[in-house]
């Protein structure tokens, strides 16, 4: 079970360790081992706005802050990610694969989180989404999309 | 046996309890607010945003009065009667200098017509100002330029980003899910049986 830390760790090896979800991210074969891939495809402690404007996908992982429950000793922690996808990746020669014409790859990476936390237990804690918005994404050539999902944790 | 339930001690009740989830929700709010606006970036041939920026937020504010025995609720007002404040909010918004979105701007007419604006820079375009007297909306007063020569300053004019519609309505869509949350705890923390009356 262990902390925070360990929480996070594990969301982020979860997401991290997706076939699916790094195909869909465009992560590059020889870029796929976890210390490439973290802090550039996926991302944590950095504010949510402040995204690259190289034309890559981003999943950032934050913490949004927690709820009180009935219980003193458990809190709702609530786990917020955002995923940046450069608009013009639909127009590249290389990520066609796979992909039906009308789907756009951001909500296929959305779909693909979504599948990995809903409902799931990551690190003995059960995911629960909370909300999904597309947002204003003021980094130009960027669509921004959000999502929320809680989970209980104890804090004795 | 008479039962009866005592609903004005339950609604003051609720009131008050949402009330006090209301103030949690609306602190979440500024918070992702601050968030957005931290997060926007910033001409970097005009640094003096950077600080314009910190100055809005350090104004963005949650007020919570009473008034009248209701109690009102303000998320992230700025105080609108200061002319410094205001200007750089809406530059931010809106843009400077030649990049400025005139026709977005409701305010854009009364800045031309006032004394805020200089008449000698004959349009959008930004100028030193020798000789005239110059607003810094930093400290909210006016100083004598001290500019020697008048010379264009294109490189300070920013594109608006649109500052308010988006950390107003990005902040307001990520603190939905705590307004939601923050009304079924309040009903939740009511324990109904404390309010029947039995006679």
């Amino acid at each position: 079970m262990g902390g925070v830390a360990t929480d996070f760790g594990q969301i982020i090896k979860t997401l991290m360790s997706s076939q699916e979800l790094r195909n869909l991210l465009l992560v590059p074969a020889n870029q796929q081992t976890n210390g490439l891939m973290i802090n550039k495809y996926f991302c944590q402690g950095i504010s949510s706005n402040i995204v690259t404007t190289t034309p890559i996908c981003r999943i950032i992982i934050n913490s949004n802050p927690s709820n009180s429950t009935n219980n003193m000793y458990v809190r709702e922690d609530m786990l917020a990610i955002e995923v940046f996808v450069p608009n013009a990746i639909g127009e590249s020669n290389f990520d066609t694969n796979n992909i039906p014409l009308f789907e756009r790859r951001s909500y296929q990476i959305v779909d693909s989180i979504i599948k990995l936390l809903n409902n799931k237990s990551v690190n003995d804690r059960k995911f629960h989404l909370e909300a999904r918005h597309e947002l204003v994404s003021s980094t130009v050539g960027f669509c921004r999309h959000f999502l929320q999902f809680s989970y209980k944790r104890i804090y004795a | 046996m008479k039962v009866s339930f005592d609903e004005k001690r339950l609604i003051n009740d609720i009131v008050k309890q949402l009330n006090i989830e209301m103030d949690t929700t609306a602190k979440i709010l500024i918070q992702f607010m601050i968030g957005e606006l931290s997060g926007l970036p910033i001409n970097q041939n005009n640094p003096s945003m950077n600080e314009w920026k910190a100055d809005v937020i350090e104004a963005l504010k949650f007020r919570s009065v009473a008034s009248a025995g209701m109690i009102v609720k303000e998320v992230g007002i700025l105080e609108q009667g200061n002319p410094g404040l205001m200007d750089m909010a809406l530059s931010l918004e809106f843009g400077t200098g030649n990049n400025i979105n005139s026709s977005a701007n409701p305010w854009y007419g009364e800045f031309i017509s006032s004394e805020y604006y200089h008449a000698s820079r004959g349009g959008n375009s930004m100028w030193t100002l020798p000789g005239e007297d110059v607003f810094d909306p930093s400290t909210n007063s006016w100083s004598k330029s001290n500019a020697s020569a008048r010379t264009t300053m294109d490189f300070m004019s920013q594109q608006g980003a649109l500052y308010w519609s988006n950390i107003f309505g990005n902040s307001a869509t990520m603190a939905e899910t705590y307004f939601n949350k923050g009304i079924d705890r309040a009903i939740a923390k009511i324990d109904f049986s404390k309010y029947l009356i039995v006679k």
